[in-house]
């Protein structure tokens, strides 16, 4: 299912500042991650993608369809599933409740079929356990479940989630990584992190955005290679080091450009993504 | 589904329920459902509404699970579930009642005659001695527990009835026991 | 424990209904305590029964997971709704509890007030102004996002946003109305406290609606109230005795309320993306 997503110029602003400024992309079937720090405009461009913003110029097409046009937003919303960077529930209802309620909106009107439905990505997510249980009695990570349980409603072909992650600890992220992945094949995925992890785990494909802009497309590996030479260890940070910090073994681990004699290392993800990120003069780097 | 075991106890499935956990009143409908049946079945000929109080009972279970007191058998606290919905069923339709004692009669092994002997004694033996009718009234108000009204409304005969019959059945049981 | 367990051919007898009542007594007495022995009757039972079981279990999920209807939507349905309209009516956020008390409390202190300044002009006018605003105020609320958690979900729903908006503004309107015309109904100016102000209701109502287009649907609300006010209190000083709501001013507000919906109806594509309006 190659361009299933396709993106070109897509600019969005707010109050004259460009929370998304000419941003290409192109993703087909499997995961692909958008990293970026806060204020890097992935929020938007993922709501742009979900057919709940429009953008401001730029061309779109998504799943074969043109959302600037009523008739193509209906086409797209039929086969899409996407979960907010804060997902508001009815904190009342049980998990099954919720979901029930988000297959309604997903215009699923035969109650047998629909419940059956529920009860599948209720498994899906391994939330079977507490169906039956209120959502505001329910942990952070288990809210995110069942938050990506209803954006799996329907077998979408495109799924959008915005900081799926954002607050779990590494044993759900784990878990939430596991599911992803498993179900990550035919379809085509769009999350956002800051979590150079996530993308390293499950993504096939790696934008990094920053500031609007696109800074690389491309494969994690190829990201990585990026940084190919630029990471060495030291005993203190090097003057040419983008940015530094103590490993550890107490050694500073330096990103950047490296002295004649550096002790080089294998780049990680989150080296090239600092690298990056740093290269375009970022003062604060958050890690 | 019935290959399918969970290790957790009664008590604890029972509070997971009352929990929201679907996959514990699972487990307890694979446990209990099959005796609920049963023994249903010897109080109800009629095959529809045993199956409706099978599943009556259990959305009681899933509804109710968290008034359980905590003490006592899961199974008697089903029971209990069970019965009662029964009778909410047959009080709506015309009761087609097996009256327990209306077949062939299965031989003990010479084992459980011993244990038999034992537990119940001439008592076991006399019991079966009694009509159709006496086993009737003996059995839902001394084994199922229910009160003379209830038990008239699963057999279908008036309250004074049952009760005059229980007297009837304690007579015979005095006489033959003495 | 005696350590008695039931004999695999008893269990056999049993399950058939072949044992008299005392051994039945016994088994049944004893299966209430001992796991293993129901285990050995499920073992019997399943052999015939497994399909029974099975068909039966899939009622029972049936039944437990339907979410347990609130009696808002139970109300709704019997009203002739749809299942699946009700469901969506009833998770409005305004026709909440908390919602409610609080629009009986605004509507109990209009009552009040305007009993409490008498037989007197000043009373009625109060409630006349106050009441339109109620439905204005309920579907600014069932609309702003803050208040409806799933709003972003729902947006990238297929469901039709604009017919959840009709749908959901109706009943926050009618329930708010009716309400509303009960109370007016206490009052002294009857003819006028009861019915008056419907078709200002409804014209405040649609036009907030309609400028929800373009802004947040609370500053429309404002922006509605803000000139619905003065505009009652002084064509009661300046023109006439309830100017507002005389014959030539309903007119008035059935033109508003015609030219709101059909500018709604025209432009209800523009619902469809809409993160930032109604």
């Amino acid at each position: 299912m190659a361009g299933s997503v396709v993106v070109e110029g897509v600019t969005r602003s707010f109050r004259g500042h460009a929370a998304v400024a000419g941003v290409d992309l192109c993703a087909g079937s499997g995961v692909t991650g958008l990293l970026g720090p806060n204020g890097a405009g992935k929020t938007t461009l993922l709501r742009i993608l979900a057919t709940v913003l429009a953008p401001d110029r730029g061309r779109l097409r998504l799943l074969g369809h043109d959302p600037g046009t009523p008739a193509g937003r209906l086409a797209i919303r039929r086969r899409l599933g996407y979960l907010p960077q804060e997902p508001g529930f009815h904190r009342g209802m049980t998990v099954f409740d919720f979901i029930d309620y988000v297959a309604i909106l997903k215009e699923m009107t035969d109650r047998r079929a629909r419940h059956d439905e529920v009860r599948r990505v209720i498994e899906l997510v391994g939330l079977a356990q507490v169906s039956g249980k209120r959502i505001r009695a329910l942990s952070g990570g288990m809210r995110r479940r069942v938050g990506l349980a209803q954006a799996l409603l329907g077998d979408p072909d495109l799924v959008i989630l915005d900081e799926p992650t954002a607050g779990l600890d590494p044993e759900q992220r784990l878990r939430f990584r596991e599911i992803v992945s498993r179900i990550g094949e035919g379809r085509t995925f769009i999350l956002s992190t800051h979590q150079t992890e996530d993308v390293a785990a499950v993504c096939q494909t790696v934008v990094v955005l920053h500031e609007g802009r696109c800074l690389f497309t491309g494969t994690p590996a190829g990201l990585i290679e990026q940084a190919a030479g630029r990471v060495w260890l030291d005993s203190t940070r090097g003057p040419d080091a983008r940015v530094a910090w103590r490993n550890g073994d107490g050694l500073m681990r330096n990103v950047g450009d490296p002295p004649a004699d550096a002790q080089l290392v294998a780049p990680t993800l989150e080296d090239a993504y600092l690298l990056l990120v740093a290269d375009r003069g970022l003062a604060e780097v958050s890690r | 589904m019935f290959d399918h075991r969970d290790g957790r106890a009664d008590a604890e499935l029972l509070a997971a329920t009352g929990d929201g956990d679907r996959t514990a009143l699972e487990a307890l409908y694979v446990r209990h459902a099959p005796w609920l049946l049963v023994r249903l079945s010897r109080r109800c000929a009629d095959r529809t509404i045993v199956d409706e109080v099978v599943q009556d009972t259990f959305v009681e279970v899933w509804r109710g699970a968290r008034r359980w007191s905590g003490r006592g058998e899961v199974g008697a606290w089903i029971w209990g579930i069970g019965v009662h919905r029964l009778l909410d069923r047959l009080r709506r339709r015309p009761p087609a009642l097996l009256i327990v004692g209306e077949h062939d009669e299965l031989v003990a092994s010479a084992e459980e005659e011993v244990l038999l002997a034992v537990q119940f004694g001439d008592l076991g033996r006399a019991l079966d001695r009694l009509s159709p009718e006496l086993r009737a009234v003996v059995q839902a108000t001394v084994l199922d527990g229910l009160t003379a009204r209830e038990a008239g409304r699963l057999l279908g005969i008036p309250a004074g009835t049952v009760k005059t019959r229980m007297m009837r059945a304690r007579a015979v049981l005095r006489e033959e026991l003495s | 424990m005696t350590g008695w367990h039931v004999a695999d051919d008893t269990m056999i007898g049993y399950a058939r209904g072949r044992v008299p009542l005392s051994l039945g007594a016994s088994v049944e007495t004893h299966l209430l305590a001992c796991a293993e022995c129901r285990d050995l009757l499920r073992a019997v039972v399943a052999g015939g029964e497994v399909d029974r079981l099975e068909r039966l279990w899939d009622e029972v999920v049936a039944r437990v997971d339907a979410p347990r209807p609130r009696p808002l939507e139970r109300l709704l349905r019997l009203a002739g709704v749809s299942e699946d309209t009700a469901r969506l009516l009833a998770a409005t956020p305004t026709l909440g509890a908390s919602w409610l008390a609080a629009m009986s409390a605004a509507l109990g202190f209009a009552v009040f007030a305007a009993l409490a300044a008498g037989a007197n002009d000043r009373g009625t006018l109060l409630f006349l102004t106050v009441a339109p605003i109620l439905p204005v105020l309920g579907v600014a609320a069932a609309f702003h996002r803050g208040v409806d958690p799933t709003y972003e979900i729902a947006l990238a729903a297929p469901y039709s946003a604009f017919r959840l908006l009709l749908l959901r503004s109706a009943a926050v309107a009618a329930v708010t109305c009716t309400a509303a015309v009960v109370a007016g109904l206490l009052l002294p100016d009857r003819s006028l406290t009861a019915a008056a102000w419907l078709l200002p209701a409804l014209a405040l109502t649609l036009l907030t609606l309609v400028v929800a287009r373009r802004v947040d649907v609370v500053y429309a609300a404002a922006g509605v109230v803000a000139v619905w006010v003065p505009t009652v209190v002084l064509s009661h000083l300046n023109v006439g005795r309830f100017a507002a709501f005389g014959p030539a001013a309903q007119l008035i507000c059935l033109a508003v309320a015609a030219v709101s919906l059909v500018v709604l109806v025209a432009g209800r594509d523009r619902y469809a993306t809409t993160l930032g309006g109604v």
